[in-house]
């Protein structure tokens, strides 16, 4: 891969996430804490550092001995993950298909 | 966990000192009372929600005046919600000058598009905006002191915060109840 090729992916790549222009100009140099991200299109991945740090909290205050901290803090992130999905796709099948129903049985 | 293991006198023993340590720094209370990992973790955990959700939405997410009911829980997390809560209103946000004809006082607030802060003005002091002005050697116009965040990146940068405030009253409670939740005997 050239370096030209390598630099405009790159380049695609931080345009999905930080406000840089994909055209290799930096537009408006992202200030961290100061100014937002521009995650808009992937948001929904925040949900993942957001169970990983509720439950480093959550199990750091909850266990008895730090001993299996790790392996724990991972099985409630991935509880955590895996409920939202599930609620997510539960009310997505009760709004798009259940709902109609009703209103259509009146 | 075998519930036998709980030494029932444990539970009246109160500490309000290791609570108020939790609330002035996240982890302070339990690395006070010798568990060091536990209170290390804890704080890492909890700034990690904090500066996540600066992070995410920046400095706007923590905003008393504009978002007072997300303030209440963001707050629990000790100073430094206030402290930057204070460096917003006071070193990046802007003076909107008063309407008397609509009885409007002049109140403090985000600076808009093509709004600078006086440059002139002390670091902690709120001005009313300046129009923006492109520089003369690079003919860059200066943005705003920072730029508000709206739609999803506003309302998770703020729910990060709030949700650390949440989890430290949580901490703060279990270090104000040091045995509360340990077995006998257990020093972790």
């Amino acid at each position: 891969m050239n370096p030209p090729m390598a630099t405009m992916l790159v380049e695609q790549a931080a345009a999905w996430i930080l406000p840089i222009a994909p055209t290799g100009s930096v537009t408006a140099a992202w200030r961290p804490f100061i100014d937002p991200i521009n995650a808009h299109r992937v948001w929904y991945l925040l949900l993942i550092p957001m169970a990983w740090l509720i439950s480093m909290v959550y199990k750091a205050v909850r266990l008895p001995d730090l001993e299996k901290y790790w392996r724990q803090v991972t099985v409630m992130s991935a509880q955590i993950v895996l409920w939202i999905i599930a609620l997510g796709a539960g009310l997505y099948v009760f709004i798009q298909h259940l709902a109609p129903l009703i209103t259509t049985a009146r | 966990m075998d519930s036998s293991t709980f030494d029932p006198r444990a539970h009246v023993e109160f500490r309000p000192q290791f609570g108020l340590l939790a609330y002035l720094f996240p982890g302070l209370g339990h690395v006070a009372q010798g568990q060091r990992r536990r209170g290390v973790l804890i704080g890492t955990g909890l700034l990690g929600l904090f500066f996540g959700g600066l992070m995410v939405g920046g400095i706007d997410v923590v905003d008393r005046r504009e978002d007072r009911l997300w303030f209440f829980a963001q707050g629990l997390i000790g100073p430094l919600a206030f402290g930057v809560d204070f460096l917003h209103q006071h070193h990046f946000k802007v003076l909107e000058p008063a309407d008397p004809s609509r009885r409007i006082p002049a109140m403090p607030r985000s600076a808009l598009p093509g709004e600078v802060r006086d440059p002139g003005a002390s670091f902690f002091s709120v001005e009313p905006p300046r129009p923006a002005m492109p520089d003369a050697a690079t003919g860059q116009v200066p943005r705003p002191p920072n730029i508000k965040s709206i739609a999803h990146m506003n309302e998770l940068g703020m729910l990060f915060c709030g949700v650390a405030g949440m989890m430290n009253l949580i901490v703060m409670i279990d270090a104000a109840f040091p045995r509360s939740r340990r077995p006998k005997g257990s020093t972790a």
